[in-house]
């Protein structure tokens, strides 16, 4: 599990790097982002295991926005989840943290009315920018993981 | 005398018995012949078998392999979204429009599936991919055992066949009954009991009877020996743990029909 969490990982970079060119923050690098895309799902508890989503529910899931890469695990029926996303722009960056900021919101409304204890999580997600990405965790390990993210 | 009589005994009972194998061998391969028979193209239509008995559960047949699901649609709920995210089926090109909380009402208004950069819904965006599906999933229930009539959830459910055959005319709907709960579940809710998903799922049969579907009971296949979903199953008695998703899929790509046509296709 934790070979395929690298390599989902490892993937991501490659990816990002070939097909986001001239972008990435000073601070924040897409190593960074590997390291850190390896602690929160090695470090981070979620209700249930993380899985990668598949490109048929990535869709239904976020917003995809044009120029910005997307990893994203789920937890299947439990809000918890994390998402990576990096723009080719910084100029899109807000679009995505208020794209998520709907997401968190739009999940609220779901659950309010079918899983209450849903719900605190969503509240405290955790929408964090850091150079090119914009980090998203569900859990209710917040504490740890705004600590871990907080750490890059 | 003795000894060749039982001699001769033995000898004809062996044939008998023989013979009984030999003949349920061949009842075997005409269950297997009427299976085939439910779906006939002509003149690039497709027709139904005569016969086929609509209000009986799809049989266990011959496994499918992965790639029978390449050309399947999922549309559900939450039940079916960890379907989607934890069995093997992520692998297979199979479409996926379930979302959590979804029901027979919502699914004809929310707008969550991203099409072309705007919100659709799930008939919305089946009707905007022109991939051409060989069969469609369908299971919803869970969330409406809370609904005050069970002839308004079975009316709108019909509805949802019927746009689906609408958009995809070509595709085998396949309904999949109501999943048991567990008995912590089952004992501590008024809306999730197994007692509520029966009836649903009587309901259910009878409308895929009236209209032409194939009905899976996936509720038997999960049905524990206390009549319950084993607790080991779903960690909160309703969804499945990401390990069991796997033999949800299983039991799908094991209750089949068109079982000569799908094997030649996935080979």
């Amino acid at each position: 599990m934790i070979l395929i969490k690298r390599f989902s990982a490892v993937i991501l970079v490659i990816t990002l790097m070939f097909t986001a060119f001239g972008c990435g923050g000073k601070d924040f690098s897409d190593e960074s982002a590997m390291a850190l895309v390896d602690e929160v799902l090695e470090s981070v508890e979620f209700q249930q295991e993380l899985t990668e989503l598949p490109e048929t529910l990535l869709g239904s899931s976020y917003d995809l926005i044009d120029g910005v890469d997307a990893l994203a695990y789920s937890a299947g029926y439990p809000a918890d989840r994390f998402a990576i996303f990096k723009a080719d722009d910084a100029k899109k960056l807000p679009e995505i943290s208020k794209m998520l900021e709907n997401k968190a919101q739009e999940l609220i409304d779901t659950y309010s009315s079918y899983d209450t204890s849903q719900v605190g999580k969503l509240e405290n997600a955790i929408i964090e920018t850091k150079g090119n990405y914009v980090i998203f965790i569900v859990t209710d390990d917040y504490e740890n993981a705004k600590n871990i993210v907080g750490k890059y | 005398m003795s000894n060749n009589f039982f001699e001769s005994l033995f000898k004809k009972s062996v044939a008998i018995l023989l013979s009984l194998f030999c003949l349920m061998g061949i009842g075997q391969v005409f269950a297997e012949d009427t299976y085939t028979t439910y779906k006939k193209v002509k003149d690039g239509k497709i027709t139904y078998a005569e016969g086929y008995d609509y209000s009986t559960p799809v049989p266990k047949n011959a496994k499918m392999n992965l790639s029978y699901f390449n050309d399947a649609a999922f549309i559900g709920d939450s039940r079916t979204m960890d379907l989607m995210i934890y069995s093997k089926v992520k692998k297979t090109k199979a479409a996926a429009y379930c979302d959590v909380g979804l029901n027979v009402n919502t699914v004809f208004e929310k707008k969550f599936i991203t099409v072309k950069k705007k919100k659709v819904t799930v008939l919305e965006a089946l009707k905007a991919n022109n991939k051409k599906y060989s069969k469609i999933y369908i299971m919803f229930g869970i969330n409406e055992l809370g609904f005050d009539s069970v002839e308004g959830f079975i009316k709108s459910y019909k509805k949802l066949i019927d746009a689906v055959r609408k958009i995809k005319p070509d595709a085998l709907i396949y309904v999949q009954s109501v999943l048991p709960v567990a008995k912590s579940k089952d004992q501590t809710s008024d809306m999730f009991t197994n007692h509520r998903a029966k009836k649903y799922n009587t309901y259910i049969k009878e409308m895929c009877t009236e209209k032409k579907v194939f009905f899976i009971d996936a509720y038997s296949a999960f049905e524990g020996a206390n009549g319950y979903l084993p607790e080991a199953v779903a960690s909160d008695g309703i969804h499945f743990r990401a390990d069991v998703c796997d033999k949800w899929l299983i039991y799908l790509a094991n209750h089949t029909l068109a079982y000569k046509e799908e094997k030649e296709k996935a080979e």
